[in-house]
């Protein structure tokens, strides 16, 4: 490969990254944002309540209430964020295919919202496989933000993830509908999906998109 | 005063505009760009508190149709990210451009500016 070619793969790659720290950013701003609105609210009712109006328990429990549920959005946005962060450590390594499928749905789910989009997780069952993490994150990432671009507004795309039914040592299946994805995926996900050695198709049932993993990925498998 | 806060984020525009009205103004909040429309229709709003980023009607569309239905009223976005890309937007379609959290009273204080 080139230089010049090398450099554009590895921007893709950083770009990827960078989309999803924006986006989890984002919404740990939000988190911030309630929070503080939740606590400058309750310091309003204490000044207030200093100078004789009376403290009504319902609404205290009712902003404590909350902030709570804030705190319980944020640790699940920063435990999905660690384990994004994580997925770089290893080239390759044992995975469950539905765990990763689950958490870039749940990363890519504002994403969606902006364009009137809802991800769903439909049957997803332990698929374990050996393969590049970050690779496989990022091939999920890249269909999710074309199932959405072609997505029309208001729609449902659920996804599922089963080990292959024929053979379920031979890796796994990989399901979108809601989405028609275009038969000639875009040259980043067509590398990565090399790089996974995947096999992306139409699947068997109209307006369903397959995509099928291999039990195993080499270390160098794929590699340009 | 009268204030119409639009976010998505329910538990936000409703504490804030709770702690508005403690502060004298009537404020009021929606949840969607549709729901901003619908109260719009039906009541007359001085400042709009616009979230920029919103799903399916975003802030920058949002202000374009309230605008359209009333032309004097005035508007501030927040905005989570403060991005270049949002602040360049904000600060030219909006009297005032707030990255979140924010204060209340950086808050009250630009929509006087606003009205002023």
């Amino acid at each position: 490969m080139s230089d010049e070619r090398h450099d554009a793969v590895e921007r893709e790659d950083l770009r990827f990254f960078g989309k999803v720290s924006a986006s989890i950013s984002h919404e740990i701003k939000n988190v911030f944002a309630v929070i503080h609105a939740g606590a400058g609210l309750l310091e309003d009712l204490s000044l207030l309540a200093a100078k004789g109006r009376p403290l009504e328990p319902e609404k205290l429990q009712q902003v404590s209430g909350s902030i709570l549920r804030q705190i319980q959005r944020g640790d699940e946005i920063v435990r999905n964020m660690n384990t994004f962060a994580h997925s770089v450590d290893e080239d390759v390594r044992n995975v469950d295919v539905s765990s990763v499928l689950e958490l870039m749905v749940k990363i890519s789910q504002r994403l969606a919202a902006a364009r009137n989009v809802r991800l769903e997780l439909g049957e997803c069952r332990s698929c374990p496989v050996r393969t590049d993490p970050y690779f496989l994150e990022h091939l999920l990432f890249g269909v999710i933000e074309l199932a959405v671009a072609h997505a029309s507004s208001g729609s449902v795309v659920t996804f599922t993830a089963t080990p292959l039914a024929a053979a379920p040592d031979q890796g796994a299946r990989l399901s979108l509908s809601g989405a028609r994805i275009p038969a000639e995926l875009p040259e980043g996900l067509e590398r990565l999906t090399r790089r996974l050695a995947a096999c992306a198709a139409s699947g068997d049932e109209a307006g369903t998109w397959v995509l099928r993993l291999p039990q195993t990925v080499s270390q160098d498998s794929g590699r340009i | 005063m009268r204030i119409l806060l639009v976010d998505d984020e329910a538990e936000l525009v409703s504490a804030m505009a709770e702690r508005l009205a403690m502060r004298g103004m009537e404020a009021d909040w929606a949840e969607t760009g549709e729901q901003a429309l619908e109260m719009a229709e039906a009541a007359q709003y001085d400042v709009a508190v616009l979230d920029m980023k919103m799903p399916r009607i975003g802030g920058l569309e949002l202000r374009r149709r309230l605008e359209e239905r009333s032309p004097d009223m005035k508007f501030i976005f927040l905005s989570g990210h403060g991005s270049e890309e949002d602040f360049r937007a904000g600060s030219a379609e909006a009297e005032s451009y707030l990255i979140k959290p924010v204060r209340i009273e950086d808050l009250v204080e630009r929509i006087h500016e606003a009205v002023k």
